[in-house]
């Protein structure tokens, strides 16, 4: 099973090697430099929502429903509060 | 009016309006406060003029007349700055204006759905389907209600069909400062990850829920209770969080002589005068890690029967990794231990028993999945292979008792952002009961 695994993985990198577009709104984000304290609302919103799935389009909620949906997030995925904020504001800014 | 005046004027009458939606700073008023419908027509009049004031200071600023005749001796040429910070003033009232607006806005309706089909060993194969409608309501800046049902069909092995809707969340939560938030209701509890993060079929990896999780279920997911959750960083990019709860807890079930000895998480009201007490502890050392250890302490005997004290607890991981170039990797999983005081069961009128075992439970899971995000080829960078290994041990002497082992293999497609059809092949294999190996299809949408 490993054996069989093993070459599945190498047929789906065959041909990937090289960087491509990534696709932001479908992907999880690179999470390389993020700072849990100092990090922008961008990076804050990466991290913590592609930790358990996709990002969602910017654009699915209006400035109110985004600060309802980050406030359910913030009792999901245990967000402190000047996260929330950032995060908040950053989707606001970018519907 | 020249440019200067204009923009003069503009500017202040941004900054009037502007500090006439500021509430003083000493008393700083909900966002939600009410608005007459006067004064959010007055604002619209107000941003409309802007807008026209605006519209004539950049006509005159590119109107060739301005550099030929020159300005005025009094007037300062318009910046591109000036320009700027109207555009800021502007969009900021409007953002007020907007945000001022009564009614419905600060609901949302969320949620997922799924269809799936199952074909699995010794059974018929099957169509299924559920919907599970997510309603937030934000009335204040620091209240949040939830409720959210499954809403779901069956038809049992006798032929009788049923329409179910299973409350799973009703909770008011509220925040009490940046890094504590309190509620009570029925909420989704912090128990392992997967309930509180993995479980809507556009966010779990596999057409269904691990064993620990499934309908042998040997850990919570909603109870009725009070909370208190929450997160503060430490060090430079790390992270604690803690959630503490008393809730109704689970039951024991004594007398079903398929069950007996098995915890029902639906206790939501409670049989007894014990409360169940519980955590979890999160550590998330840089944002793509975290892992938590999680603990429930319960009397689980209805009242008039000996106390039976349950001790449950977790360990849970999760790595999602972002490889530049070659993509994303996650790894995740929970490990639970279930241990029940030992007592007798069935005996008596209950037509099974007496019997007695050491009523000690474990398993877990864990999800291996890799996505070639960087893949140029639009269709294999939207693919997902995905493997999970299972292992749900229970007493061999208990009802149902039995060890089981369940690898899944599956590929998703994922269509979009939070809908993804996924494939999956189980290999089951029980020490007791008969193996079920199970083809499944399922389609799942957050919506």
């Amino acid at each position: 099973m490993i054996t069989v695994l093993s070459l599945v993985a190498v047929a789906l990198l065959d041909g990937c090697g090289q960087a491509g577009p990534k696709t932001v709104t479908t992907a999880p984000a690179d999470h390389g430099v993020a700072q849990a304290t100092e990090a922008s609302g961008a990076q804050l919103w990466a991290d913590n929502c592609s930790r358990c799935h996709n990002i969602r389009p910017l654009q699915s909620y209006s400035d109110a429903q985004w600060e309802a949906v980050v406030m359910h997030m913030r009792l999901r995925a245990d967000l402190t509060g000047p996260e929330q904020r950032k995060i908040t504001a950053f989707l606001q800014a970018s519907n | 009016m020249n440019g200067a005046t204009a923009l003069v004027f503009a500017v202040g009458l941004c900054a009037a309006v502007a500090s006439a939606q500021q509430p003083p700073a000493t008393q700083p008023a909900p966002a939600t406060a009410p608005v007459t419908r006067e004064e959010y027509e007055r604002l619209l009049r107000e941003q409309a003029q802007m807008r026209q004031e605006l519209d004539q200071l950049k006509a005159q600023k590119s109107a060739p007349a301005l550099s030929s005749q020159g300005p005025p001796a009094t007037s300062q040429p318009v910046t591109q700055e000036d320009l700027e910070d109207i555009q800021q003033q502007m969009d900021k009232i409007t953002r007020q204006v907007h945000m001022a607006l009564p009614g419905t806005e600060h609901v949302v309706i969320a949620g997922d759905a799924a269809v799936g089909f199952t074909n699995q060993q010794h059974t018929n194969s099957t169509f299924s389907t559920i919907v599970s409608p997510l309603i937030l309501w934000q009335p204040t800046d620091r209240l949040l209600f939830e409720a959210a049902a499954d809403i779901s069909v069956a038809t049992d092995p006798t032929g009788v069909s049923s329409t179910s809707v299973d409350l799973k969340i009703a909770d008011a939560s509220f925040i009490v400062n940046d890094y504590l938030m309190v509620g009570g209701g029925l909420f989704v509890v912090p128990f392992g990850q997967y309930h509180n993060h993995f479980d809507p079929p556009w966010i779990n990896k596999l057409p269904d829920d691990p064993l620990v999780y499934g309908n042998n279920a040997i850990a919570p997911d909603g109870e009725v209770g009070i909370f208190a959750r929450g997160a503060v960083p430490v060090l430079q990019n790390a992270k604690v969080t803690y959630d503490v709860y008393v809730t109704n807890g689970p039951q024991l079930i004594t007398t079903d002589p398929n069950a007996a000895g098995t915890l029902n998480f639906s206790d939501f009201t409670d049989l007894n005068n014990g409360k169940a007490v519980g955590g979890r502890i999160g550590f998330l050392p840089v944002p793509w890690i975290e892992t938590g250890y999680s603990i429930e302490y319960a009397d689980t005997a209805a009242s008039g029967l000996p106390h039976t004290y349950a001790l449950l607890q977790a360990f849970d991981l999760n790595v999602v990794k972002d490889v530049h170039a070659v993509g994303v990797f996650t790894l995740r999983g929970d490990w639970i231990w279930s241990t029940v005081e030992n007592r007798t069961y069935g005996g008596g009128t209950t037509g099974f028993g007496p019997i007695t075992f050491a009523n000690y439970r474990t398993g877990g899971y864990v999800d291996l999945a890799y996505r070639p995000t960087y893949c140029p080829h639009p269709i294999i960078r939207n693919l997902e292979g995905v493997v999970r290994y299972n292992l749900l041990r229970t007493p061999l002497d208990s009802p149902g008792g039995d060890h089981e082992q369940l690898w899944e293999f599956g590929i998703d497609y994922w269509l979009t952002p939070s809908a993804v059809l996924k494939v999956a092949y189980e290999v089951d294999d029980k020490k007791v009961g008969v193996d079920q190996n199970a083809f499944l299809v399922q389609f799942g949408i957050g919506l």
